[in-house]
This record gives structure tokens, sequence and C-alpha cells, in this order.
């Protein structure tokens, strides 16, 4: 990709060394100012100049609210027996009050439900003992007994009643009964 | 919840982007303190009358304005700013873990002169920038909370980057 008027620092260019210093540049634009940056020493020492004060910047300690402050506006408002705050309160308002703190809770949480299901299902399977075993493989074999033996008795009704008795005798003396009426009428 | 924990829930989630955010504003943090117990006891006030999940932006909206408030009011009496931020310093000096004292002079000196090219920055671009990038918040929000358009807000980060490495510069040829 060629950057238009072979990377010249107009002020477009610069917004871009200027986002891409404070991390805060699409991924075309991060490009565009690495490409230049390689061509062009004077990109280069502004885009190092540029994340020189956004380090500094993003290392500055925010500035701590003093205790006397909260304490004596506390104070004007909060009954005494209410002031000093509970642990639970303590916990809730650490999780609560730090988006990250209370993604990776969550996150944590998931993970651990997760892998318990895993282990629990992994630990079911492994549990059984050789002698459960073998009492299942009986188990398995005589219920498969009892279907062979239903499935024989099903065979011997079809072969032995039904085809015989109920089809092939009604048909055979369906066709006797149709001969004696053609003999007759010869 | 009651009104009591409410307070105390926001008072420990937003006290120190109150705080932080009145000391670059005004500039020194005797007039920080002031303003911060200000919005403290008018959160108290306004408790039941703001949405909880809107709360960072009107927290911030408040601070904001009287920021602006004290600021008028001090415009022609006599600055109290000291510029020498003894008790960052000393923040910085006992956190940062570099042997070389050179270094961590270095570093210490470093850190002021951004605290202070920060403070010399205009009032609009300021506020935007700490708000921005001190204190993480977004341009939406930062939008809301100045009631500037969304395009106002990334204009006036970028004006403000620009100045801040401009006071630096300015810095390093005084040096």
């Amino acid at each position: 990709m060629k950057h238009k008027n072979n990377y010249i620092v107009d002020a477009e260019m610069l917004n871009k060394i200027i986002s891409a210093a404070y991390d805060d540049a699409s991924l075309k634009e991060r490009y565009i100012v690495y490409k230049a940056s390689k061509k062009r020493a004077e990109i280069k020492a502004l885009l190092e100049e540029y994340r020189s004060t956004a380090r500094s910047v993003n290392a500055l300690p925010l500035e701590e609210c003093p205790n006397e402050i909260t304490d004596s506006a506390s104070n004007k408002f909060i009954p005494k027996e209410k002031r000093n705050a509970s642990f639970l309160f303590d916990v809730y308002s650490t999780f609560f009050s730090r988006p990250l703190l209370s993604a990776v809770a969550a996150t944590m949480i998931i993970i651990a439900m997760l892998t318990s299901i895993l282990f629990y299902e992994r630990n079911h399977q492994t549990t059984y003992s050789m002698e459960e075993i073998e009492r299942a493989n009986d188990q398995v074999k005589y219920a498969l007994t009892i279907v062979k033996d239903a499935f024989n008795k099903s065979n011997n009704i079809l072969t032995e009643d039904i085809l015989t008795n109920k089809i092939a005798k009604p048909i055979g003396e369906g066709i006797k009964y149709v001969n004696t009426l053609l003999m007759e009428e010869n | 919840m009651n009104n009591t924990a409410k307070y105390k829930f926001l008072i420990q989630q937003h006290k120190t982007m109150i705080y932080n955010y009145s000391f670059y504003m005004l500039k020194n943090k005797m007039d920080a303190d002031d303003v911060a117990q200000e919005v403290l006891i008018r959160i108290w006030q306004n408790l039941g009358k703001f949405n909880m999940l809107a709360a960072k932006a009107w927290i911030m909206r408040v601070t904001h304005n009287l920021c602006l408030d004290y600021l008028r009011k001090k415009k022609n009496e006599l600055s109290r700013s000291y510029f020498i931020d003894e008790e960052a310093e000393e923040f910085i000096s006992d956190n940062v873990e570099i042997n070389n004292p050179a270094i961590k002079t270095h570093v210490v000196m470093l850190t002021s002169k951004v605290k202070e090219a920060i403070k010399e920055l205009p009032e609009n671009l300021r506020s935007v920038f700490v708000m921005y990038q001190m204190q993480g918040m977004k341009y939406k929000e930062i939008s809301k909370t100045l009631d500037l358009p969304l395009g106002t807000v990334k204009v006036n980060l970028l004006r403000a980057r620009k100045k801040l490495q401009e006071g630096l510069r300015h810095y390093e040829t005084q040096e």
C-alpha cells in the first residue's frame, strides 16, 4: 500500500501518528503509520516522541481522594452506626467498582463450573468397578435373551399360525371353492 | 439498597475520578478538596433523582460544572496553585522500581513535567483529555457528560494531545 505524496507529514498523517502513538488508531491507520515510519526517519521520530509522551501520561497515577474528604461528607449525612462499612459491602463495592475485576470473577466462575462439569463426567465414567461392569454385561445379555425369545415366538406365530392357518388355509379354501363352482358349471 | 448503602457505593466507585478530575481542572489540591467535598454533598442531596446506571455521567457532569464555577470565581483572585507537586513526587519516588538514582530522578522529573503540561492545557481540551486519557472514559460518555457532539470530543482530544506535546517540547527547550 503506497501512501500519497511519499508519506509526507501533513495534518492527516500527523493525526494518524498521534492516534497510533496513543494506541487508539485503527488497524489500517497503524499499518500506514508503520510503513511510513519505516520509509521516513522524520515520521519515525515523531511517532517515538508522541509514544514517549503517551507512555508518560499512561503511567501517571490518579490523584487519590483524601479520606478526610469522604469522612467529613459521610459524617454529615450518615448515622454513626452505619458509617463503618461491613466486610460484605467492601467485597461488593470492590468488585462492582472495577469492571475488569467483575469480568475476571465472572470468567473464573464460568471456568470453574465448566471444569467441574467436565471432571464430574470423567470421574463418573472411571468410577465403575469390574464387578459393576460384569453385572452390567450380564444384564445386557439377559435383556438380549428376552428380546431373542420374543423374536423367536413372533417368528413361530408368523410361520405356523398366521401364514399357514390364517392366510394359506383361507386362500386354499377359496381356490377349492372356485374350482368346485367351475366344475359345476361345466 | 437504601440511601446510605447507595451513597457509600457511589462514593467508593467514583471518589478517585471526582478528585482526579477536580485536581487537574483546578490545578491544585486545596481547590480540588473543596470541589470534591461539594460534589459528595450534591450526590447525597440528589440520590433519588438520578438513575444509578447513569450515575457516572451525572457525577462527572456535576464535578465538571462545579470546577467551571470555581474557575470563574477564582479568575480574579490570587491563584493558590503550587507548581512543585511534592506529594506526587514522593509517591512516584516510592513506587518506581528503578535502582539507578539518576534514572529515578529523571522519571520523577518527567512525570512532574507531564502533569504540569496537562495543567497548562486550555480548559476545554484539558477536560476531555483528563476524562479520556486518564480516567478511561469512552467518547460517548464524555460527549454525554460535557454535553458536546462526539466529533468535538474527538477533535478536542486530538488538539489536547498536540498541545501537550508542544508543551513538553517547550519544557525541553527550557532545559
